[in-house]
């Protein structure tokens, strides 16, 4: 219910006044004596006092109109004449002398000579300035036009994100104190329009915000050519200097943190008879809670007035238990962003929790039919209302979208067994807001002005602003930076552990790291990495890897994503990061650019240079070549790729070279452990290999050496998993059990334990971190001479080496000779690993990560300090 | 003075922060150099801005010579006569305007000040002539500005009149807040509700709130008062006595649509005259808008429609008197009110177009219609058309009385080749404003046919100055001579439209849907009813109504019980001599409104089975139920009152 201001008789007050209005002057002197007659005729309790800006007028009228006013009322209007300078100055220069003219004026009002007032106009809107908190800067009326009559609503909460993508505060606005004591003034230069807009933004700048009157009585005289008119011609032009201008308003972070307070996505019913209106799953409880009747209100006016009103696009009915489970085991966020998608093309997304194996984490997508199951629904706020309207219902086995979330075998939970089921809970949202909008249908219009503002969307505005949408469902907290870590896929591969060690680094600094996943369904996480990654994220985007079809850069693929929508979705799930690095994934090079111009810090790592099966040398380094310019550095792993990066044309100062480490913190006492047993001086020599059974491996190698020196010299064990189908038949007849993976540490420390030898065949690598974690536990480490182990091995000193140019016999020869010669000499085996162990223990992580770190996070300072940040006089 | 102030910078124009407004305001002002002055002639001073030009130029009035808070001035005063000043001071001063793109004021360049009274003098004539120039100039303008306004007056006076003679244009719904069970709002004596609707108030010509409880004594009168939320401009009041208020629907005309005023539409109610009246309005649902009245709006175009508007206060702020010569038509309700005496029978099927029919048997008969508002009126008018039956010698005679006294139109009868037939009264200045209106039946021959009938098309008050030469010495009727006619019953059910569809018959039923627009009944009205009528068991009228979508909503709460693979529904049949009802009628509305589309059925009947050709045939029969139902619908609500 609305109550209007009841009509008061009219006073005429000669106290101080404690509103003043300027009124610039040109070129409508007939028009003014309307404007200067709607002053005289406010009924208010306190003084009025306006300043006349005659700017520069060449029509004698206007003097002679505005003199004769002030002449007749002395005190309360005053004429001053300037030399024309445009509207922003003269209103300017009516400003400074109303705030010093009258001191005691707490609000300034601007009208235009053209426009003229309702007799309660000002009083209502100086109550409604005084009933709000000290941040409403202005109160802001609807655009009622006479001349050519059009009524336009400017109702609903202010908002700042709508406010950037057009002006809907006219400049007939009443503005508090003090804005202008905060120094805001309109923009003297800005002589082709939009200088009102520009001015608000600036007070938004400043922390203040806007605040509708309804029902104002302001009047805003619409001719066939206005200033208005004329502004539109020149709109996309001045519109994006003065966007421009607004560095502070216009910074990604800042639009993404006024989207997500102004229009967070999600409506969460957990059951608990409340709607959470929140912008991040991980903290429910850090958004909105209203009871359900009036989120559906809330829910019937966005419908109706979506202009004015907004209602998070997505709800989400969720039992309780599983969202903990969801959230615990980091998925949270990539079920909500997902979800958005998939209800952009599907009414309905619903969520099953299945339960994978230890260390398992999994997001996949199915085609599925009603709801059974389900642990979390999701709908578009706009499907339930189209549904609504057409008195439409679920059918119980239509189809839907299902995200299939695997959790590890440990995360069993129970569903929230009190009250309603799942469905129950659905059902019953739907139907209210089905009632909500049968009832409405009956009922008044929302409004009768027309409301022709842009739909409060944060898509919308993201994506004219910024250029992406879908925004990650992601709170930045102060202070805390987020890092982001993209992978093609997470099994147990050695990069994927180096950069679990990555963000355990970093999040021991301070940081929030977060796994990106762009190829599998599917992820295997370290205890290490589980515990360092704050969320977990599939990407999930059909053929997000694709490459594009014939555009190569110098032979080497490229993405296909960067032309495609779906690149705005990825933009927005990654953009909130303030640092991430790439490890081989070809979408995130095709959006990298992006996500550097919106403030991210980009690096992208290489790890080795493979060998297609024709010997010539390809691989991840020459992938980054074609998108170099999009990243701010490039992590290398050894100095022979930082000199290849070199010669390829790298600038030198993009690369840091961040040597790998072991993958896990040695168990207690393991090291002496390792060393007391390699100390024996009876029984075999026990050779160790640890890693995938795939080619790269030089597997038939590694047979042919088993072939050569089983018996009782040598023993040997195998540990690994082929990653490709038929990769490892090479060991088929060796008569050798393989011994499943291992990716505990504990299980890691039993195995380098037990070596004394840890044999690699490879024909490339980069640095293999088995290499590394064999070395510190005192196990001579024999590899062939390929990627950077030459750079990790010192032979004959902490390790051995067999030279990969030569021919295979001479290769196996080699590596046979070696084993028997230490199956010999055990002394040797000890003094190796002794020196490889005293090596080994220094190699540490966080060691080698500090310049980097250090290096990112001065860059991640100096890009806070270069954008201004965005004042919050409501956190004052 | 001057050796207290020590400049800040050079060459600027400083003023006494304190006096800032004086310097732009209430002017003219002289600028007089300190060289020239003080001390100034008496009556000078407050209309002489002083200026000491000196490093820095300062202006200050005479009264704050001793200000200590001198500060840049953002601006140079710009309302001045002229500036007085020694020679020495008049290029410093002309620098002053120049440097800031400005034209200087008139300089006096004088040695004293008594040199200068000349030239003051005589700019001052200058500026006066130049304000009476401009005064005449603007006298000028509003004289054409007035003659514009005169004719675009008068044009729009014979624009309205011309269309107050025309037929109403319907009325749109614009707003429909429905009263929700047990929620009410009650005004009491002295006190005053206020609501805003998020509704225009341009073209607004109706209003309707929702009563649910009453007590109000014989001098009580609510008020309500209709405005632009904006402004707070009145655009009606009225003032409806208590006894004319009633449990449900009451609606309010305005005598014209609101014109061209878009605001928002906001009412206050009061009670007045009486301390303890209470009037309960029903609160409807607002959607989220709390404590909003139930409320029906309803806007038409401009001109579109002039009812004769029930206790409508003309002299309200705001409402302006319609031009003389505009015809109001009196509302549907009041003419329900007439009361028949002698021969003549209600007919509940309206002869189409007409707000009443009757049906005439011969001998003489009377309509009577008592208490009919008619300030600032000149004449009434009632217009009848034929019906069906002979009646050429039927005469009719129109007169008005009140106190006493009265005017006849005189006998008239149709002619041969008209349709209508409209009969009008010139007021006296003798008649006050509240007159009986009774239209006198003579049948003559038209009982040869068994029977005709006669309609009211409609009753229309035209605005205007009564003429004092008139004289009411006409023969007063007196009622009491004629007996009441049979089954005394006002018809007090209209309607705007009946459309019919969807028939489908097979040999044990037949059914009709119907939808009703513009029902009116008992102050309230309905702007849309749809329900279905049935022709079953050989003979027998069943009417059945649905909820859900495509079905407005029309009872205040649902009386069905019964539910089919379509949704709910509520049955009515005739059972004999009295209705069965397959439901409960909860509240007072349903069951007003349940009453007056039965009692409407035959004319429902009527129009419906006319439209649809595959179920005229059997017209006869669905008539003959159809009155049957009436019967039995008017006795059983009858009985249910009782």
């Amino acid at each position: 219910m609305t109550t209007v201001v009841a009509p008061r008789p009219l006073q005429t007050t000669q106290s101080a006044p404690a509103l003043a209005i300027v009124i610039p002057a040109f070129k409508q002197p007939g028009l003014l004596s309307e404007a200067l007659s709607s002053i005289l005729n406010q009924k208010a309790s306190f003084g009025i006092g306006a300043v006349v800006v005659d700017d520069g007028c060449p029509f004698a009228e206007t003097r002679q109109t505005a003199i004769a006013f002030a002449r007749a009322n002395p005190g309360r209007i005053c004429y001053v004449r300037t030399q024309n300078a445009g509207l922003s100055a003269a209103r300017n220069a009516g400003i400074g002398l109303a705030l010093r003219a009258w001191p005691a004026v707490a609000a300034l009002y601007l009208l235009d000579a053209d426009n003229r007032m309702q007799p309660d106009f000002l009083a209502r809107a100086f109550a409604l300035l005084e009933e709000s908190p000290p941040h409403i800067g202005w109160i802001y009326p609807d655009f009622d036009m006479f001349g050519i009559p059009i009524n336009h609503s400017t109702r609903g909460p202010y908002s700042v994100l709508m406010h950037l993508l057009e002006n809907y505060c006219e400049a007939g606005s009443l503005i508090r104190r003090s804005v202008f004591d905060a120094g805001i003034r309109f923009d003297e230069t800005m002589r082709t329009g939009q200088e009102d807009w520009d001015f608000w933004l600036q007070a938004a700048t400043a922390g203040f915000r806007g605040r509708h009157l309804p029902q104002s009585g302001f009047q805003y005289r619409r001719r066939v050519e206005s200033m208005l008119s004329d502004g539109e011609g020149l709109r996309k032009t001045s519109v994006v200097q003065m966007r421009r201008k607004h560095e502070a308003l216009t910074d990604p972070r800042t639009l993404r943190a006024l989207a997500q307070e102004e229009m967070p996505d999600y409506a969460l019913d957990i059951g608990d008879g409340r709607l959470r209106l929140i912008a991040d799953p991980m903290v429910v409880d850090d958004g909105r809670a209203v009871d359900k009747a009036t989120a559906w209100h809330e829910f019937i006016e966005a419908a109706e007035r979506p202009a004015a009103r907004f209602f998070p696009p997505v709800l989400c009915v969720a039992d309780a238990a599983a969202l903990t489970a969801l959230t615990v085991n980091k998925l949270v966020r990539n079920v909500f962003w997902l979800a958005r998608i998939l209800l952009r093309d599907h009414p309905f997304v619903c969520v099953r929790i299945d339960q994978g194996e230890p260390s398992q984490l999994g997001l996949r997508v199915a085609d599925e039919r009603g709801f059974s199951g389900a642990s979390l629904i999701f709908v578009s706020t706009r499907t339930a209302s189209k549904m609504a309207v057409s008195r439409k219902k679920q059918d119980q086995d239509s189809a839907v979208k299902c995200l299939y979330a695997t959790l590890p075998a440990a995360a069993v939970f129970a569903h929230s067994s009190s009250g309603d089921t799942l469905e129950q809970r659905f059902e019953a949202d739907m139907a209210a807001m089905a009632q909500a909008i049968a009832g409405r249908a009956e009922g008044l219009p929302f409004d009768w002005r027309k409301d022709n503002r842009m739909q409060r969307s944060a898509d919308t505005a993201l994506s004219t602003l910024m250029g992406f949408r879908t925004l990650y469902p992601h709170l930045k907290r102060d202070g805390v930076r987020d890092f982001g870590v993209i992978l093609p896929r997470c099994e147990f591969g050695g990069i994927e552990r180096g950069k679990g060690n990555y963000a355990h680094v970093l999040r021991a600094r301070g940081w929030r790291p977060h796994l990106f996943l762009t190829k599998p369904q599917t992820a295997y996480l370290s205890p290490l990495a589980f515990e360092a990654f704050e969320s977990v994220n599939f990407v999930s985007i059909e053929a997000v890897e694709k490459t594009h079809p014939t555009r190569q850069y110098f032979g080497m693929w490229t993405s296909d994503l960067a032309k495609r929508a779906e690149a705005d979705d990825v933009t927005g799930l990654l953009a909130s990061m303030d640092a991430i690095i790439n490890n081989h994934s070809f979408a995130a090079h095709a959006v990298a650019a992006r996500l550097r111009r919106l403030g991210v810090r980009m690096t992208v790592g290489v790890h080795m240079t493979e060998r297609t099966p024709v010997g010539t040398p390809l691989g991840t380094p020459h992938s980054i070549l074609g998108y170099e310019y999009a990243y701010d550095g490039i992590i290398v792993i050894s100095e022979m790729l930082r000199e290849w990066c070199i010669g390829q044309g790298v600038p030198v100062e993009k690369l840091h070279l961040v040597r790998n480490a072991p993958s896990y913190p040695a168990g207690k006492g393991m090291i002496l452990r390792s060393l007391k047993n390699k100390k024996r001086k009876d029984g075999p020599l026990n050779v160790l290999f640890l890693g995938r059974l795939d080619r790269q491996k030089g597997l038939d190698r590694l047979a042919e050496i088993i072939r050569r020196t089983r018996g009782g010299m040598i023993a040997w064990r195998m540990v690994g998993k082929s990653v490709i189908e038929d990769a490892g038949v090479e060991l088929d007849d060796i008569d050798i059990g393989i011994e499943p993976p291992v990716h505990t540490p504990e299980e890691l420390d039993a195995l380098y334990e037990w070596a004394d030898v840890m044999i690699l065949t490879s024909r490339f690598e980069g640095v293999p971190l088995s290499i590394l974690e064999a070395k510190r536990a005192g196990c001579v480490a024999l590899s062939t001479d390929v990627g950077a182990v030459r750079e990790n091995i010192e032979h004959g000193a902490d390790g051995l080496i067999v030279a990969a140019d030569s021919d295979e016999e001479t290769i196996v020869r080699t590596f046979c000779e070696h084993l028997e010669r230490l199956a010999r000499d055990r002394r040797l085996v000890r003094a190796i690993g002794l020196r490889a162990a005293r090596r080994g223990r220094r190699v540490r992580w966080d060691r080698n990560l500090e310049n980097w770190a250090e290096q990112l996070e001065a860059a991640c300072d100096a890009i806070s300090r270069s954008r201004p940040r965005l004042a919050s006089l409501r956190d004052a | 003075m001057t050796s207290s102030f020590q400049p800040l910078q050079p060459g600027r124009a400083l003023v006494a922060a304190r006096d800032m407004a004086r310097y732009f305001s209430g002017g003219p002002f002289l600028l007089v150099s300190t060289r020239l002055a003080p001390p100034l002639p008496p009556g000078l001073g407050a209309e002489t801005i002083l200026v000491d030009v000196g490093r820095d130029i300062r202006f200050f009035f005479q009264d704050s010579v001793q200000a200590d808070d001198f500060a840049e001035a953002p601006q140079l005063p710009s309302d001045l006569l002229a500036i007085v000043a020694t020679s020495a001071e008049t290029a410093p001063l002309r620098a002053l305007w120049t440097e800031r793109g400005l034209v200087a004021p008139p300089l006096i360049a004088v040695a004293s000040l008594q040199e200068a009274i000349g030239p003051i003098v005589a700019r001052a004539k200058e500026e006066i002539a130049a304000a009476a120039v401009r005064h005449a100039e603007l006298q000028r303008a509003l004289v054409a500005t007035r003659a514009e306004f005169e004719e675009t007056r008068s044009a729009m006076h014979g624009v309205m009149r011309t269309l107050s003679h025309r037929y109403a244009v319907k009325m749109n719904l614009v707003a429909a807040v429905a009263p929700l069970p047990a929620k009410t709002a009650t005004v009491e004596a002295l006190e005053t509700l206020q609501r805003v609707y998020p509704v225009a108030t341009e073209g607004v010509t109706c209003l309707a709130l929702h009563i649910s409880a009453l007590r109000t004594g014989a001098k009580a009168f609510l008020r309500v008062l209709l405005f632009g939320a904006e402004s707070g401009r009145m655009l009606g009041e009225w003032r409806r006595p208590g006894d004319a208020l009633c449990d449900g629907w009451n609606s309010f005309d305005l005598p014209t649509p609101v014109a061209a005023i878009r605001e928002t539409f906001a009412i206050a109610v009061s009670l007045i005259g009486d301390s303890e009246s209470t009037v309960s309005l029903s609160l409807g649902d607002g959607a989220g808008r709390e404590g909003l009245f139930a409320i029906r709006i309803w806007t038409a175009d401009a001109g579109g429609r002039f009812p004769h508007a029930r206790h409508w206060i003309w002299s309200a702020p705001g409402a302006i008197r319609p031009p003389s010569g505009t015809a109001s038509l009196v509302d549907a309700d009041t003419i329900g009110r007439i009361v028949r005496r002698g021969s003549i029978e209600a007919m509940q099927d309206c002869v189409d177009g007409a707000a009443a029919s009757y049906r005439i048997r011969g001998g003489s008969s009377l309509l009577c219609l008592q208490g009919v508002s008619v300030p600032d009126a000149e004449a009434i008018c009632i217009e009848l058309m034929r019906g069906i039956g002979d009646l050429n010698s039927a005469r009719f005679n129109l007169t008005v009385q009140a106190e006493g006294r009265g005017l006849a139109s005189g006998w008239r009868s149709f002619g041969v080749a008209d349709n209508t037939l409209k009969l009008g009264v010139s007021l006296p200045t003798t008649l006050p404003d509240t007159v009986d209106l009774y239209l006198r039946i003579e049948a003559g021959d038209c009982a040869a046919s068994g029977f005709a009938t006669v309609a009211i098309r409609h009753i229309e008050v035209v605005t205007g100055k009564r003429d004092e030469s008139l004289v009411d010495l006409d023969e007063i009727v007196d009622p009491g001579l004629i007996p009441p006619s049979p089954n005394e019953e006002p018809v007090a059910v209209n309607f705007s439209a009946i459309r019919a569809s969807n028939y489908t018959e097979t040999d044990k039923y037949a059914w009709l849907q119907i939808t009703v627009d513009g029902l009116s009944f008992n102050g309230r009205i309905e702007d849309k009813l749809k329900f279905k009528v049935g022709l079953v068991d050989g003979g027998r009228i069943s009417l059945e109504f649905r909820q859900g979508q495509n079905w407005p909503r029309i009872f205040e709460q649902w009386p069905g019980r019964r539910q089919d693979r379509f949704g709910e529904m509520f049955r009515v049949t005739r059972n004999g001599d009295e209705l069965s009802i397959a439901g409960s009628l909860a509240t007072e509305a349903d069951k007003n409104l349940l009453a007056a589309v039965c009692s409407l059925l035959p004319a429902i009947v009527r129009s419906g089975v006319q439209n649809v050709p595959a179920a005229k045939p059997r017209l006869p029969a669905w008539l003959e139920a159809a009155h049957a139902f009436a019967v039995a619908a008017r006795r059983t609500f009858q009985d249910s009152a009782g």
